[in-house]
């Protein structure tokens, strides 16, 4: 043996890193893959940055929202669905973060990693997606709105699915509109305001202070409140809407009296309010599959006495995400049990394999005990009886309560949130107007269109 | 044992069939898909190319009498799918033919390196003037290269042929320093081996072609390590070098810049982490089993077919199939690893080992800088990549594996003598075995080890268990130096070894200062060893080979 030939060996060494850096790159093509083929420049799935190539969305009946053929992305033929199913579908060049387009596009291009996108090149399509939406609500949605700027979310609260799901401003994406990116008008376009926003409750807040007032004071239900009109609290005042003197814990519910909530806040506390708030969903971040969700705020850790009783009618710095809003609705409704909302249903192979996404699932990012939720609910129910009018809502045993956010600049945003007690109809449902005064006025009818096409 | 079981299972013939099989397949699928009606000379481009892998096959095992084609089959696979690669992206057929005549011109180095390095003489005589081949190669590419891509590395001769002339400096660089063996011990050589080394990867750099200088400097380690087997100053070298990289990345942005990139390509996706994007988009796009020939968006990628070869691998033939090739690549190595235990000197041992670790090194930079896991060095895969000089080169290179591997001139072992004074049977060794004994090891090790392919004429000559043969072809007044030879040649890599001390001594100019020489003294009766006895050896020799071939 020949010293010369026993140095070679040196070079298995070599033999062995050069195998090791083959495992490596094996390993991040497995890991990595879902993420690299879903990047905007991957030519199979998008050209010029605009998606051409992918499976098609279909709302619950079928129809389809969007498909692609000879490689050009098509939406559905209607303008109005179009615009009103934008945001859960998402616009061709991908800026809607939260569009089933973008976040499923990988699913939709059929990728996987013994196949890459063979079946996108082999049946021209990919993986379909069928979401729970309903074209036609969305469609009413949108009309309902009205052209103004908020969102509008629907979901069934004993299944978890969500109807419809409209956020404006929106724009057709076969016919974008030229000047859109400065005109004020399509302020925060690609932003789906039922998941990604996050606006001031205004009174709607106060569904969250009852439940913590009904968990932490006993006697809750016998008090009285006595409102002049504003709440003294220490270091200032926390004025009401109206003066309506000698009011119990229901009646302050029905007539939205900040004085009385604001007094329970203060009552409660910091720590309490805080607690019930984050069993409730606040600062807590959630998903729908694999869309994430913005989170709802609640800090009262630096609030004065007043900032808190300002707090507890859902002032202050406080901020809800609309969906996070109708999870406590259906928690509500449901006797305490949260069903996660979801507008994904399944994805369907090429070879017409369906594959569940979204099934009823419990959230355990909402927790409401069964009697708070059944007190909560029959007082909700009493606001729409003896307040709003059951004529407000015909024939749909709506429970809710409004709320007119006030903002710093402009005019308050109007809320509506609720839901049908009918076992028939079991939606829940949230509503923000932006921009358009109290509550009932604005959110009230468009929430009342929806609901009715939803439960006809 | 698994090169005995090659020789003796193995029907390369039927491997032919199916490496043939697999090109007709897939040259089908590109000429389908190159244009919208079959381009008949495409047709003829493959046909002649398959045509040409067996008139080598044919000629080589049939006239030749070799048996052992790893290497070629490797290289046919690798230059198929190289042609079968331009053939699917480039409309109409002046590139694949390009291509086509860059494989001919390839396969016709190597059949000349194989020629050339089978007479050690011609070896010797020829270290000289390569070298300076090689560095008036790179002076004039220096003065006359243009920039392409950042960097001056290529010569254009009439506007019509662009060639690379640090490819063929690779073989050059190979070819020196395995030859420039004769004075080990001497640091006069080692120096001057070293100014030869330092010329190349320093043009190199002023070519700014940074990944051939690594790879130069890489092979250079290899061969100085393998010649001297002298870690401290190989580390030295090493620390010397590193620093140097340090200052070539402060002093040059265009290398700091590419640092920049590494690793974090996807936050350069459109600028200069491109090529890498793609090449990862693409290659996971593509799946296990690929999209098909022709059916990819990476090819539209500049440098598709060249730099980034690996990721249209990926994406249009699968990760299963680039995986495949990429070990074949390793197998090149472990195979010239093996072989360089069974070579008739140093010179191929050191050479095969530099050729085939060039090779890997090369496709390790290649790969693992496309898909980002290395920074990005802009070196061609070997075979695979378009281009003549890459093509050339690589062919080049495996004519060292090749040339190191015993049963590479099976029948035309009569007219090997390698009889020239600079290549005695290896000098360190001859001077160990003295004693019989190496590292205390008893020199019946070789034949006992079950792994170790004992060459034939070893076999006829000093294995113990056939001594009848020994008597019957050995000269009587060989067996006088009998109990030094045989632990010599026991002991030895090769019996060629055995017969090259005559002339060694017969010729006046020996340096004597070799350590060698004092064993030579010690076996001085071989030199009146009679030219018959030689003969009768050779043929012994030849005898036995021919009973190892058929069986």
């Amino acid at each position: 043996m020949n010293n010369t030939t026993k140095r070679a060996y040196v070079l298995y060494v070599f033999i062995v890193a050069f195998l090791v850096g083959l495992g490596f790159m094996l390993a991040s093509f497995y890991m990595h893959g879902n993420e690299w083929t879903a990047k905007k420049v991957n030519r199979h799935i998008y050209t010029n940055g605009q998606l051409t190539n992918a499976g098609a969305i279909y709302d619950r009946n079928g129809t389809a929202l969007v498909y692609s053929k000879d490689g050009k992305r098509i939406y559905n033929e209607s303008s109005a669905i179009r615009k009103a199913t934008l945001h859960a579908v998402g616009d061709k060049s991908s800026f809607i973060s939260t569009g089933v387009q973008y976040v499923y596009s990988s699913q939709l291009s059929g990728y996987d990693f013994v196949n890459g996108v063979y079946n996108l090149k082999k049946y021209n399509k990919g993986n379909d997606i069928n979401l729970t939406l309903d074209a036609e609500i969305c469609k009413t949605a949108y009309n309902a709105m009205n052209g103004r700027k908020g969102t509008i979310g629907v979901y069934n609260y004993k299944t978890g699915e969500i109807v419809c799901m409209v956020s404006t401003p929106t724009y057709d994406p076969e016919n974008k509109p030229a000047k859109m990116d400065s005109d004020s008008k399509y302020e925060g376009v690609y932003m789906n305001r039922f998941l990604s926003g996050q606006y001031t409750p205004g009174s709607t807040f106060k569904i969250i202070t009852a439940i913590s007032a009904l968990e932490n004071i006993p006697d809750i239900q016998s008090r009285t409140f006595n409102c002049t009109g504003k709440y003294h609290a220490a270091d200032g005042d926390v004025i009401c809407n109206g003066v309506h003197g000698k009011v119990n814990f229901e009646e302050a519910l029905n007539n939205s009296c900040n004085s009385a909530f604001a007094e329970i806040a203060i009552e409660l506390g910091k720590d309490k309010l805080t607690k019930t708030a984050e069993e409730l969903g606040f600062n807590v971040k959630g998903k729908i599959g694999q869309i994430n969700l913005t989170k709802s705020t609640f800090d009262v850790s630096k609030a004065a006495e007043v900032d808190l009783g300002w707090a507890g009618i859902g002032q202050y710095t406080t901020l809800v995400n609309p969906c996070r809003m109708l999870t406590l609705m259906g928690a509500i409704a449901n006797g305490g049990t949260a069903i996660k909302p979801y507008f994904i249903r399944s994805i369907v192979s090429p070879t017409g394999v369906e594959t569940a996404i979204g099934t009823a699932e419990q959230s355990d990012d909402v927790r409401i005990e069964a009697s708070i939720a059944n007190k909560v609910n029959k007082m909700m129910r009493s606001n729409v009886v003896n307040h709003y009018g059951e004529s407000t809502f015909p024939n749909l045993k709506m429970c809710g309560k409004t709320g007119t956010a006030q903002i710093d600049n402009g005019e308050s945003h109007s809320w509506f949130v609720g839901f049908s007690q009918n076992p028939e109809t079991p939606y829940a449902v949230v509503c923000v107007v932006e921009n358009s005064g109290s509550g009932l006025s604005a959110a009230g009818p468009v929430v009342n269109k929806v609901m009715q096409k939803v439960c006809k | 044992m698994a090169q005995d079981n090659l020789n003796k299972k193995f029907n390369w013939g039927l491997m032919m069939i199916f490496v043939t099989a697999f090109q007709l397949l897939t040259s089908t699928a590109a000429i389908l898909k190159n244009g919208e009606s079959v381009n008949m000379n495409l047709v003829i481009i493959f046909v002649a190319y398959i045509g040409l892998e067996w008139i080598y096959f044919t000629f080589s095992s049939n006239i030749f009498g070799q048996n052992n084609f790893e290497l070629e089959i490797i290289a046919f696979l690798f230059s198929g799918i190289s042609l079968t690669i331009v053939a699917s992206v480039y409309p109409g057929e002046s590139m694949t033919f390009k291509q086509l005549l860059s494989i001919v011109l390839g396969l016709a180095v190597f059949i000349v390196m194989l020629c050339v390095l089978r007479r050690t003489d011609i070896v010797m005589k020829l270290r000289m003037p390569v070298a300076a081949a090689a560095l008036g190669l790179l002076a004039l590419n220096l003065l006359l290269a243009k920039v392409n891509n950042g960097a001056l590395n290529w010569i254009t001769i009439a506007d019509v042929v662009s060639i690379q002339p640090s490819e063929i400096v690779k073989l050059a660089f190979i070819f020196v320093g395995a030859a420039s063996l004769d004075k080990l011990q001497s640091s006069k050589s080692l120096t001057k081996y070293l100014i030869f080394s330092f010329t190349c990867v320093g043009s190199l750099f002023l070519m700014r072609d940074f990944g051939t200088a690594l790879i130069f400097f890489f092979t250079f380690i290899i061969i100085a390590f393998m010649r001297s087997g002298d870690v401290r100053t190989i580390a030295l070298v090493c620390v010397a070098a590193a620093l140097g990289a340090i200052m070539i990345i402060y002093f040059r942005p265009t290398v700091a810049s590419r640092f920049s990139t590494y690793r974090h390509v996807w936050e350069h996706i459109n600028e200069s982490g491109m090529q890498q994007s793609r090449v990862l988009i693409y290659s996971v796009s593509g799946g296990l089993f690929g999209l098909g020939i022709g059916e990819g968006k990476l090819k539209a990628v500049f440098a598709s077919t060249t730099d980034l070869v690996f990721g249209m691998l990926c994406e249009e033939w699968g990760i299963i199939v680039a995986i495949l090739v990429v070990l074949c690549y390793a197998f090149i190595l472990f195979y010239a690893i093996r072989v360089a235990r069974t070579t008739r000197s140093a010179f191929y041992a050191i050479a095969a080992c530099a050729a085939a670790g060039l090779i890997l090194f090369q496709t390790g930079l290649n790969i693992f800088g496309v898909t980002d896991i290395l920074p990005l060095t802009g070196v061609t895969l070997p075979f695979i990549s378009r281009g003549g000089s890459s093509m050339i080169c690589s062919w080049g290179l495996i004519a060292f594996i090749k040339s190191a591997d015993i049963r590479t001139y099976p029948k035309l072992s009569q007219t090997i003598l390698p009889d020239h004074p600079l290549y005695p049977p290896d000098i360190r060794i001859g001077r160990r075995n003295v004693n019989g004994q190496q590292n205390g090891r008893p020199q019946t090790r070789r034949s006992s080890n079950p792994m170790m392919p004992i060459p034939p004429e070893m076999k006829t000559e000093a294995s113990p268990k056939r001594p009848a043969k020994q008597a019957e072809n050995v000269p009587a007044d060989i067996p006088i130096s009998r109990p030094k030879r045989a632990a010599g040649t026991a002991q030895n890599t090769s019996a060629a070894g055995t017969q090259r001390k005559a002339p060694v001594q017969s010729k006046p100019t020996q340096r004597k200062t070799t350590a060698a020489t004092a064993q030579r003294k010690t076996t001085s009766a071989r030199s009146t060893q009679p030219t018959t006895a030689r003969r009768s050896q050779a043929q012994s020799r030849t005898t036995s080979s021919d009973r190892r071939t058929p069986r």
